[in-house]
């Protein structure tokens, strides 16, 4: 049973009123027409004010009246499985949907935590009255939007927001800025068994790499967005630029929406490209975790695994350490490596593929590597550190039934809607008695014979 | 033999009746005159009191013995009777039951219809009104019919003055006679009493009849209750619960206080209770004075 309305309880105060009135006021004596008082001790006359409780059925009765008052004032709510269904279907529901590296890994039984995710966002969406669902890397930094969609709707508002729930994927600032009327609901996907992070770093060992001077380099930018400046180098020799153009355009419209961060610098590095043999020649291992969330993300990104499935014709066989192979072909082989390099004076993670320019690969990589470095947080995804069960319980809260347009939502029917008729049906009762015993009170009062 | 019930009795508008059903309950008996007074055939010595006559002292006796007696005699005269009757204010308790002034007429009543039907004379002697009322006391049926009908019309209220009544009511008596007052004796108790001993050194018989209810004996009530004097209309606001023992003790010292006084005085005193049958208190009462030897037998013979 809920409470819709708890302050009502403060009225619990006015049950000392009875017991006050009943205390102070005192009962009008009898008079009885008596022979003689002669015989009368008068040391036992009564004192004017009797602290005694009089009347006290009549009294327990009033009580009752208030406190049946009280508790209908508060407005109960008994809620039934049914009526939790129905209660549930009134529910506006914003539903932050984490998509950040974290959640492409795979659980035990081999799916994949962003699939798990969305399937239950799309169950909890069809339970609520309305609902969105809002996708991120960064739930957190998605709240606000969520309250703000939340407050344009009446009824009972939910944020459910579905995570692995990393250690930066929320923060306690953003979950104490939810308003109170608002319900916060945590559904935390399965833990990543196996870590694809740690696999990409075994395949690296195996592979190596050699150089081509022979062929100049043509480096193009790819605006990803209108009010984003940062820029993709892509190398390759000056005759392929047509078809580095066409991939670029390609992978444009795969990513219209993505933005960048320009704190996570890459470059894409084709084997015709002059700067290659230098750029190889600077590579170093990963040495940032954005790094490896940004490899990890390609690594899972499908239209790449679909690209690389469909490559026919390699370049630059031989790689060597310490290039992290990101992308393989079905039999095997490495065809997209990554590795920071220094471009320009500045280090940047170079994706080295071993297809050309104008290849579906090529096209699906810079696609993927557009996605990948698109703003996210910049706390590790592969950070293994999870918010804790009880601090989520410590946020985690049902949602009111006062929105925040002040309507109330009902249960099912849409109207103020409460158990407390019931109470209300008993303070009537119990009115009725009081009155019985009020009328009563006469016959009592005359002369009571011992 | 069943007695009438107070209930019963109550009932009962015509006084007449009432007292004549009171008085048949007694089966009295023909037999001769038992009064014992000053003329006729001697019966008795008893010790001499102040106020007897000289004329009837044994001097033989006292030459013998030193010591004083009045010779008695049989009654050869009807004797006379004087009821006093109490109407004052608290004789009208309890308000819902028979009070004690109804069953104070009926047995005023009752013993004026057995004395007139003995051949004696009964009168009355009340007040009402702040004034005393007075019916002579004579003989005949026709007299015990008049007077009958005046108890009946006696109402009680207000206060009374009872050694003033008494007094005028032993007064008027044309002889000795019997003296009986019927009342609670809440009023002027010491004075009472005094006037009741001046009334017997006159040489007059008396008898206290005191009526009381079980509501003043027990106090049968509780919680708070707010006593109002019928006499005075005073109030006193009392835990009935918390003072009733003190009350009953009060009360019993009070009628103790009644019974040896009367008893010194040599009077005699019986106490009637509104919740015994008038006709059975009556006959307690005649039974008693009929074994005392000293009493004048105005009444005749009672079955026991």
């Amino acid at each position: 049973m809920i409470w819709q309305n708890a302050w009502a309880f403060a009225g619990l105060v006015a049950l000392a009123l009875p017991v006050l009135i009943h205390m102070l006021s005192r009962k009008q004596a009898v008079v009885q027409k008596f022979p003689t008082l002669r015989f009368l001790d008068v040391s036992r006359l009564l004192p004017t004010r009797s602290p005694r409780l009089s009347d006290i059925p009549l009294l327990f009765v009033r009580l009752g009246i208030l406190a049946m008052a009280i508790l209908a004032l508060a407005q109960p709510l008994w809620l039934s499985a049914a009526r939790k269904r129905a209660f549930n279907s009134t529910i506006t529901r914003a539903i932050v949907l984490d998509t950040s590296a974290s959640m492409l890994r795979r659980s035990a039984n081999g799916a994949r935590a962003i699939d798990s995710a969305r399937a239950h966002s799309a169950k909890l969406a069809a339970e609520a009255q309305a609902s969105t669902v809002i996708q991120t890397a960064s739930p957190g930094r998605a709240l606000s939007g969520a309250i703000a969609w939340l407050a344009t709707l009446d009824g009972r508002g939910e944020i459910a927001i579905l995570s692995d729930f990393q250690l930066s994927s929320v923060d306690s600032a953003s979950l104490a800025s939810i308003p109170k009327q608002f319900g916060v609901h945590f559904i935390r996907n399965a833990l990543v068994a196996d870590d694809a992070l740690a696999s990409i770093a075994t395949a690296a060992s195996n592979v190596s790499v050699t150089t081509d001077s022979a062929r100049t380099n043509a480096e193009w930018s790819l605006r990803v967005s209108a009010d984003s400046a940062h820029s993709i180098p892509l190398f390759t020799d000056n005759a392929q630029r047509r078809d580095a153009e066409l991939t670029a355009d390609a992978a444009l419209k795969v990513n219209s929406a993505q933005r960048a961060d320009s704190a996570r610098p890459v470059a894409i590095v084709f084997p015709d490209a002059a700067e290659r043999v230098a750029l190889l020649r600077d590579a170093k291992a990963p040495n940032a975790p954005w790094m490896a969330d940004v490899i990890a993300l390609i690594n899972e990104n499908e239209l790449l695994t679909n690209a690389a499935a469909a490559v026919q014709q390699l370049k630059d066989t031989a790689i060597t350490e310490p290039l992290v192979v990101v992308v393989r072909t079905p039999d095997g082989a490495p065809i997209v490596l990554a590795a920071p390099t220094q471009v320009n004076g500045k280090t940047r993670l170079a994706f080295f593929t071993r297809t050309a320019p104008g290849s579906f690969l090529s096209a699906a990589l810079v696609a993927a590597v557009a996605s990948a470095t698109a703003q996210s947080s910049m706390i590790s995804e592969s950070d293994g550190s999870v918010l804790s069960d009880a601090t989520l319980r410590y946020f985690e809260r049902a949602p009111t039934d006062v929105a925040v347009g002040g309507q109330r939502e009902a249960s099912g029917s849409g109207s103020n809607y409460s158990d407390g008729r019931w109470f209300w049906a008993l303070a009537l009762a119990l009115l009725v008695i009081e009155t019985l015993m009020r009328r009563s009170a006469p016959r009592e009062r005359v002369m009571e014979v011992a | 033999m069943t007695s009438l019930s107070p209930a019963v009795v109550a009932a009962i508008d015509d006084l007449e009746l009432a007292a004549r059903l009171v008085v048949e309950g007694l089966r009295v008996g023909h037999h001769r005159s038992p009064f014992r007074g000053h003329g006729g055939e001697f019966t008795q010595h008893r010790p001499y009191r102040a106020g007897d006559d000289l004329k009837f002292l044994d001097w033989k006796l006292f030459g013998r013995s030193d010591r004083l007696f009045t010779r008695q005699f049989r009654e050869t005269t009807n004797v006379a009777v004087m009821i006093v009757l109490d109407t004052s204010a608290s004789m009208e308790f309890p308000d819902n039951d028979l009070s004690k002034f109804r069953y104070g007429c009926i047995i005023a009543a009752a013993l004026a219809h057995l004395v007139s039907t003995q051949g004696n004379s009964v009168g009355l002697m009340t007040m009402t009104n702040d004034k005393l009322a007075y019916v002579p006391s004579r003989g005949g049926r026709p007299h015990l019919r008049s007077l009958i009908a005046r108890i009946d019309k006696l109402t009680p209220g207000g206060e009374w003055n009872p050694p003033a009544v008494i007094a005028r009511g032993a007064e008027l008596l044309q002889r000795r006679g019997l003296v009986v007052v019927i009342s609670d004796f809440y009023d002027h108790e010491n004075e009472t009493r005094r006037e009741l001993r001046h009334v017997v050194q006159r040489g007059h018989d008396v008898a206290m009849l005191q009526l009381v209810s079980d509501a003043e004996r027990v106090l049968p009530y509780k919680g708070q209750v707010e006593f109002e004097d019928l006499e005075s209309g005073q109030r006193r606001l009392i835990d009935a619960g918390s003072i009733r023992s003190q009350y009953e003790r009060n009360m019993r010292d009070f009628l103790e206080r009644c019974r040896t006084g009367a008893s010194r005085d040599g009077i005699d005193y019986a106490l009637m209770s509104t919740d015994t049958p008038p006709e059975k208190a009556l006959r307690d009462f005649l039974l008693r004075r009929s074994l005392s030897e000293s009493s004048p037998h105005a009444f005749g013979a009672i079955e026991k």
